[in-house]
Formats: C-alpha cells, structure tokens, sequence
C-alpha cells in the first residue's frame, strides 16, 4: 500500500511540471499573435530606425554609410542649421505642451461634472465629443478660414482685426484654442465615466454636510479621481508632444518657425530634404525626452497617491 | 479489326483536333495578355482617368495601363516606399520640384528616347519655358504634363463701381497702384489689393523676381540668387503695396485675398490659376481673368505644373518602352479633355486647336504658359524654400529690411542644400 501511494505520489510530482508546462505553453500562444504583431510593428522598427539613425540615409536608395554617433552629435552642434531647427521646434513643442495640457485636463473635468449636474447628459456628451471624430485636415480647414484677419468670422463678430495665425502670441493662442475644442472631447468622456464611478453615498453625505457644488469638486471629486487624471494628463501630454496637423495646417509652422514642432521638424527633415539618419535621430531624442516626462508625470502623480 | 481501325481513326483525329483547339487557345492567350505599364499621379487625375481608359480600349491586348492617383500630401512618402519595396510604378507624375532627387539619384530614365520612339519633339511640341529649364545637368529626365501659371484676377463690378474701365484691367505697375487707390475703401474693409505675408507667395514672389529680370538660383552651383537686386525690388513691390501705397490690408492670413475677393472686398489678386474654377462660379461675367501686369520690366510668371517621368524599373523591355511611348503620345493628343476637365494641358498642337480656345480661361493661361518661369532643379527645394518664404513673411510683418531677410534666406537655403544626403 505505501509503496503504491508512494508510486502515486511520485507520478502526480512528475505530472505536475508537464502540467505546468503544457498550461504555460498553452498560456504562451494566447499571447504569441500579440507578440508577434508586437515584434512586427513595434520591436522591429525601432531596432530598424536606431540602426538608421547611425547612418546617413537616403529614403530613396538606402544607407549611405556609418556614421556612429554622429547624427546625435550634429544635434549639439549649435552651428548646424538643422540643429538649430531642431531645438527651436523642440522649445516650440514644449511651450505648447505647457500651455495646452492644463487646459486639455482642466476643462474636459469642469465640463464633464457640469454635465454630471446636468439633466441633459447624453445631448452635452455627444455635442462635446463630436470634433474629436472630424479629421484634421476639415478641423483645420475651417478653423483657417473662421481666424482670416480681415474676412474671418471670428474677427466680424468682435469687431476686431487680430491677426490670429499671422502674429504671436495669437498664433499659438489660436493653435491652443483649435486643439482644445477639437481634442478635449476624448478626456471629457474618460473623466466623465470616471465620475459616473464615483460612489453616490460620497456624493449623498456631502450634500447632507452642507457641501456645495465647489466645494464637493474641490474636495471629493478631484481626489477621487486622481487616478483617472493621471492617466488623461499622460495622454494628454504624449498627445501635445505629437503636435503636428494644427501647425502644419493653421500657420504653416510660422511665423517665422514659431509654431514649428518638432514632428514637423522631423518629417522635413526625412522626407522633404531626404535625411532620414538625422531625422530618426531627432525621433529617437524626442522618444526619450517624452519617455521620461511621462515617468516623471507618472512617479509624481503615484506618489501623491501614495 | 475494322472496328477498331475505325475506333483508332476516329480517336486520333479527336486528339489532333483537341491538340489544334488547344494550340490556337494558347495562341489566343498570349495575344490577350497585355503589357502592363502602371501609372501613378500625385496631380489631378480629372481628364487623366478618362484619357487611360480610352488608351486601354484603344491597345485592349496589347498594353493595359494600371492608373493609380496617390495623395498630393504625402506623394514622397508612398513613391519611396514603393522604390524601397522596389515596387515603383514605371510612369510617376508629380510636380517638377519632387522629380528632381530622382534624377540626381540616378533612379529616372533619360526621357529623350520616349519623347523620339513616340515621335514628339519636344522643343516644338511644348513651351519653350516648360522645356528648356526642366534638365538635370543638362539631361531631359522629365517631361511636362500639365501647367498651372500665376494669374491675374480682377473684379469688374468693383471696378465699374470705383469708375474704372472694368474690361481695361492695369497692365503696368503705374496702372496698377493708380487702380488700386481707386478701388481702395480702408474704412469699409475694402481693397485694391491684398498682399499675404503668407500664401500665395510661393506663386508671386518668383513671378515678381522673373519681371525684375532675376532667377532663384544657380541649380549647378546651388548658389542663391534671389537676394540680389531683383529679388530685392520684387518683395518691396509686396511690402510697398501695404506700407507705402496702403492698397492692402496688414497683417492678411494665407490665400485671404481669395476670400476677399469672393466676398467682394478685395479688387484684384495675383495667384495660380487654381482659384479659376470657383471665382469664375462665383463672380460669373463680373470676373477678369488674363496674365500678370508687369510689375518688373517685362513679363513673366511662376509655373506651377505637373511633369511625369519613367523610373529605372527591371522590367522594363524594348516592347514595354514602346508601350510606355505609345502612351505618352496618347496621352498629348488626347489633352484636350484635361483643358475639359479644367486641367491645363501643354501639349502646343492642343493649345492651338479652336476648340481649347473655346474654354473660357484657357486661352489666357495658354498666353502665361509662354512666359512661364519654373523653379530650379535643386534637390529639396521644396522644403528648404520654406527659409525663403519664412523671412520674406518677415519683411512683409515689418520686423526686418527687406535685403537683411533676403541674405538670410540666401544664408539658410545654402547651408541646407549643400548639406550631403544625412
């Protein structure tokens, strides 16, 4: 008897890491498609553009050559026009990214609990996320003609000769303001089902404690829903750092390379003047600065959680 | 035995009348299996489509023609792809600026064959100014499809209204500005004329620069040119025309003198003939139309166009050549439904032809193509123009003289496009 139960025993340990095994294997192909895609479209070409960054490439016959470093270095070359170039549309990006995330947060989550209070929710959320479906280029097709300094609409109405995509600071104030309407009704819907979340007995005790409305966004909505905002701020700002179709449509990248991004930058570089190694390389100092940007965004915000 | 004698006749002969049935059907396949020439565009396929369809009826069997228009936005980056992926189409159109990195990669087939094995000769069949500048070191790589010249608009109400000959439009610089106060009322927001810091510059400032007797660039030595005297007396023309004779408004977006002028607020512009179509739907008879007032010393205007050419493709055979020729002299011949489609063709045998002159509005732009002037053949062009027209916005805002924008584009523009391919 020992001996069988012993013989068992032994059968179910060996048994036990095949197993393990076949339901590891088996876990492994559920994610194999991904992996594969993964290599594909991701793994790939970032191995792909780091190897041309180290090359001078011409899109349209290939490498040209090693150059190590060298395409990085240029970048820190401050008598190089195309570093220049670079770090001009860099400062541009960042300067939008300063000014038109706060607002990208800010107003999706003070709409989005007015619409909580209101009673015609689903007219307000619809009307809110509508431009975010409307493509760029009729976004900013419409938006050129509405800003016109002399026969644009907004002007008319106001009465007013602002030279809004022809002068800064009404370049960037009206790029900020195109951004805003066509792109916060993505972070309004996000933060909306975030408040739709919220338990309503917090909602209920504040308002028997006296509450107003204020104060139970100050107090109780906001920190409840940290974690939303955290994630809406991160892609807000991976969003603005991406800044290209406003600028590239609205003013042209001026006046005189004021609005110019670095996305902007980067295409002109690779596709318009054929220097694709100094083109990834500009990509790949941008990957890295908005890499960790959002891993500092990210680091706060968690710890504020703590 | 006879039976079978019978039986073995009777199978042989069906064997050798199968074997002729089959011998014939595979000549018949062969015969019906065309050359295939494909055909990409980033212009306007309007006409393009319906002149590939006619050709592919016309040699059904022979060649097939596999047309394909690519988005004008981002043409480079689908026709690299596709030479990467050595999947470039044998005829690729674009405009003339995009041709250029090709030739000098040595990726386009010299043109001068086709033009010959089609029997085109191109120093007669197209204008001169479409022709003669359009070489890559002195090699034709390229030839013109189509062409869109600067142009002059005026509006003829306004002018009747401002006491004006509206069918006397202003031919020289004198005229011009005399007009332009004239039809000029600041106080209700209405002009003679309104000069962008912005768009259309690309079209005017060339065209300006060509009047004064300037050129671009030298596209051997890639040395600047436009800073010189002429390009100097060009932008002042645009800057005097908001500062000095107040004819035009400050501070203007881009293409708002178009939409000015639709609104009826704005007397005359000068931009490519693209605004043709909808000003003339607009304005209808109250809409002027001819070639540019000479603003300089004599006459000239920007080209825009569209000019297509034969990538260094394996594929390509004698037989296959000769397809790709054939189709080229098709395509001239049958031009006349681009002119129908509103696409203006160069092709002189149509420009000629009563039947063109009959379209409204071409006649005119026939005229312009003659004087036409083409930007220079200098790899990435198109993008480091952009330094040129940054620092003419400048002077334009009124925040630099005239000349120091100008040396600094120059400055620009030389650095960029003498750097080596990166």
């Amino acid at each position: 008897m020992r001996t069988a139960a012993a013989r068992q025993t032994s059968l179910r340990t060996t048994e036990r890491p095949r197993e393990n095994w076949v339901s590891q294997i088996g876990s492994f192909l559920f994610v194999l498609p991904y992996l594969v895609a993964f290599g594909f479209f991701l793994g790939y070409p970032i191995v792909f553009g780091a190897t041309v960054s180290l090359q001078h490439w011409n899109p349209m016959i290939g490498s040209g050559g090693w150059v190590g470093l060298g395409q990085y270095l240029n970048l820190f070359n401050p008598s190089d026009l195309a570093s220049q170039q670079f770090w001009q549309a860099l400062l541009n990006t960042l300067l939008f990214v300063f000014i038109s995330v706060p607002f990208l947060v800010g107003i999706p989550l003070i709409l989005a609990y007015c619409m909580y209070l209101s009673p015609w929710k689903s007219v307000f959320r619809s009307a809110f996320f509508f431009p975010s479906i409307l493509s760029a280029t009729s976004v900013m097709a419409v938006w050129s003609w509405m800003l016109q300094t002399e026969g644009g609409p907004i002007n008319h109405f106001f009465g007013s000769q602002i030279p809004w995509l022809v002068r800064q600071p009404w370049a960037w104030i009206s790029i900020d303001l195109v951004t805003v309407w066509w792109s916060m009704g993505f972070n309004l819907i996000i933060i909306y089902a975030g408040i739709t979340q919220l338990p309503q007995s917090t909602l209920d005790a504040a308002s028997i404690d006296g509450a107003g409305i204020i104060r139970t966004f100050r107090s109780i909505l906001v920190p409840q829903l940290k974690s939303i905002l955290s994630v809406v701020l991160i892609l807000s700002t991976i969003g603005s750092f991406n800044l290209f179709a406003q600028p590239f449509l609205l003013t042209g990248g001026g006046p005189n390379n004021s609005t110019m991004s670095v996305s902007q930058e980067i295409y002109n570089q690779g596709f318009g003047l054929n220097h694709m190694g100094s083109a990834t390389a500009m990509a790949f100092v941008m990957g890295i600065l908005l890499a960790a940007v959002s891993f500092v965004q990210y680091g706060t915000l968690r710890e504020r959680r703590g | 035995m006879e039976l079978s004698a019978r039986r073995i006749g009777l199978s042989a002969s069906a064997v050798l009348t199968a074997l002729a049935g089959l011998a014939v059907y595979g000549a018949q396949v062969n015969a019906a299996t065309p050359i295939n020439i494909s055909f990409w565009t980033s212009g306007s396929p309007a006409g393009v489509t319906q002149i590939v369809s006619e050709f592919n009826k016309a040699y059904a069997g022979k060649y097939q023609i596999t047309f394909r228009a690519i988005p004008y936005s981002n043409e480079t980056t689908v026709v690299n792809s596709a030479l990467t992926a050595h999947k470039a189409p044998d005829i690729m159109e674009e405009s003339l600026t995009f041709s250029t990195p090709y030739a000098v990669e040595g990726l386009e087939m010299p043109i001068g064959p086709f033009l010959k094995m089609a029997g085109i000769n191109p120093k007669a069949d197209f204008p001169a100014p479409m022709w003669d500048k359009a070489a890559v070191a002195g090699v034709h790589y390229v030839a013109p499809t189509d062409g869109l010249p600067t142009m002059f608009y005026w509006n003829k109400a306004m002018f009747k209204a401002a006491g004006l000959n509206p069918n006397k439009p202003p031919r020289t610089l004198a005229q011009f500005v005399a007009d332009a106060k004239k039809l000029t009322n600041a106080k209700k927001g209405v002009w003679g004329y309104v000069q962008e810091p912005a768009w259309p510059a690309p079209f005017q400032f060339p065209s300006f620069l060509g009047q004064f007797g300037g050129t671009e660039a030298n596209p051997t030595t890639k040395k600047m040119m436009f800073n010189g005297p002429a390009g100097v007396k060009a932008v002042q023309f645009m800057w005097n025309s908001i500062y000095k004779w107040h004819i035009s408004p400050q501070n203007a977006s881009a293409h708002e003198s178009y939409n000015l002028f639709l609104q009826g607020k704005n007397a005359m512009m000068m931009t490519g003939a693209y605004d043709y179509a909808s000003t003339s739907q607009k304005l209808g008879k109250n809409l002027g139309f001819s070639t540019l007032p000479v603003i300089g010393k004599k006459e000239a205007d920007f080209l825009g166009q569209n000019y297509w050419w034969v990538f260094k493709n394996p594929s390509l055979t004698p037989a296959k050549d000769q397809g790709i020729a054939d189709f080229m002299k098709f395509f001239y011949t049958h031009s006349l439904q681009l002119a129908k489609a509103g696409v203006l063709p160069v092709w002189q045998p149509t420009l000629r032809s009563a039947a063109f002159k009959h379209i409204p509005g071409d006649a005119q732009q026939a005229a312009a193509l003659q004087k036409g002037i083409l930007n220079p053949l200098i790899t990435g062009w198109g993008t480091a123009g952009s330094y040129l027209y940054n620092n003419i916005d400048e002077a334009l805002l009124n925040k630099m003289p005239i000349k120091e924008a100008l040396d600094k584009a120059a400055q620009q523009m030389e650095q960029t496009l003498n750097q080596p391919t990166a």
